[in-house]
């Protein structure tokens, strides 16, 4: 095969969009539609709370959606870093920056979603509590992930770099996840455990509450893994252009 | 109802930002593609 034919069906190869992808986004669009009717409409309002308070709590479920979905993401962005340093190969790379972007998105819902929560139910947008304080240092330490490897030109050495950083990051996740439970927090804690500091919680989750709470995260994790998988695609993509760029000038 | 509706088109307005910036670059990828393409045709 000759270079330019080869050039040629690279770029016709690139940036196709599967059948599995186009499936991929039609279920999340359907989910997410699901997800606002269910936690506007379907699921019951909490029993020990009332006007403003009992209106915001219906929050709770894409608030809990956005931290599966940062979860999902940072989570991934780990695996990618570790496969890339194991493997050297950028697809991982791909996989961990899209992860890592897809974290921060949902990482600013959760914070976002959060505080509006916290108005009606703390009577503040925003406290230094070691949740939410541990929950945006979270999402700044991954901001500056995209900050510094952007500011390397060598594409080796940026995804060896990143990949060590995401890895060291991800010690941010389990802190903050028990930073409600060792140290003293107003944040409620939903599974594995209870806070006596607690305010704002809501009385035992029951079945519409339940079907909502699942729907939600099951919605959230297919709006990451679309999202992801659409800007894997697009890295992947903008590394091929890069590379044919320097071999035709 | 307020601050419901607010946390609400908050989460969906990052999300859809998010995917006008993903939109935009590849607009300019496909741009580039386009551009290298004449490129290459001119070279033959």
């Amino acid at each position: 095969m000759s270079s330019s034919t080869a050039n040629q069906s690279l770029l016709a190869g690139i940036g196709g969009w599967g059948w599995a992808q186009l499936l991929l986004n039609a279920t999340t669009v359907l989910a997410m539609g699901v997800v606002i009717w269910a936690s506007l409409l379907y699921a019951k309002p909490a029993t020990n709370l009332a006007g403003a308070e009992q209106f915001a709590q219906r929050i709770f479920y894409i608030h809990l959606g956005c931290a599966f979905a940062a979860l999902g993401a940072f989570l991934m962005s780990l695996i990618g870093s570790i496969a890339y340093l194991i493997t050297r190969n950028l697809d991982w790379d791909r996989a961990t920056q899209a992860s890592v972007e897809g974290g921060i998105i949902f990482g600013a819902g959760i914070t976002i979603s959060g505080a509006i929560w916290a108005r009606p139910t703390w009577n503040t947008y925003w406290t230094w509590d070691p949740r939410l304080t541990t929950a945006l240092i979270t999402v700044l330490i991954y901001v500056a992930y995209l900050l510094f490897r952007n500011g390397i030109d060598n594409r080796e050495q940026r995804a060896r770099f990143g990949s060590i950083y995401a890895l060291v990051a991800f010690l941010t996740i389990p802190l903050t996840y028990e930073s409600a439970r060792i140290f003293r927090s107003i944040h409620p804690i939903i599974w594995d455990g209870s806070n006596s500091e607690a305010e704002g919680g809501f009385e035992g989750i029951g079945a519409t509450m339940g079907q909502t709470l699942t729907v939600a995260l099951i919605g959230f994790c297919l709006l990451f893994s679309a999202l992801m998988i659409m800007r894997w695609q697009q890295l992947r993509l903008e590394d091929q252009v890069e590379g044919l760029r320097e071999r035709l000038y | 109802m307020g601050f419901m509706a607010a946390a609400f088109v908050s989460v969906w307005l990052l999300v859809a930002l998010y995917m006008v910036f993903i939109g935009l670059r590849q607009r300019r990828l496909t741009q580039e593609i386009r551009t290298l393409e004449e490129l290459m045709h001119d070279r033959e």
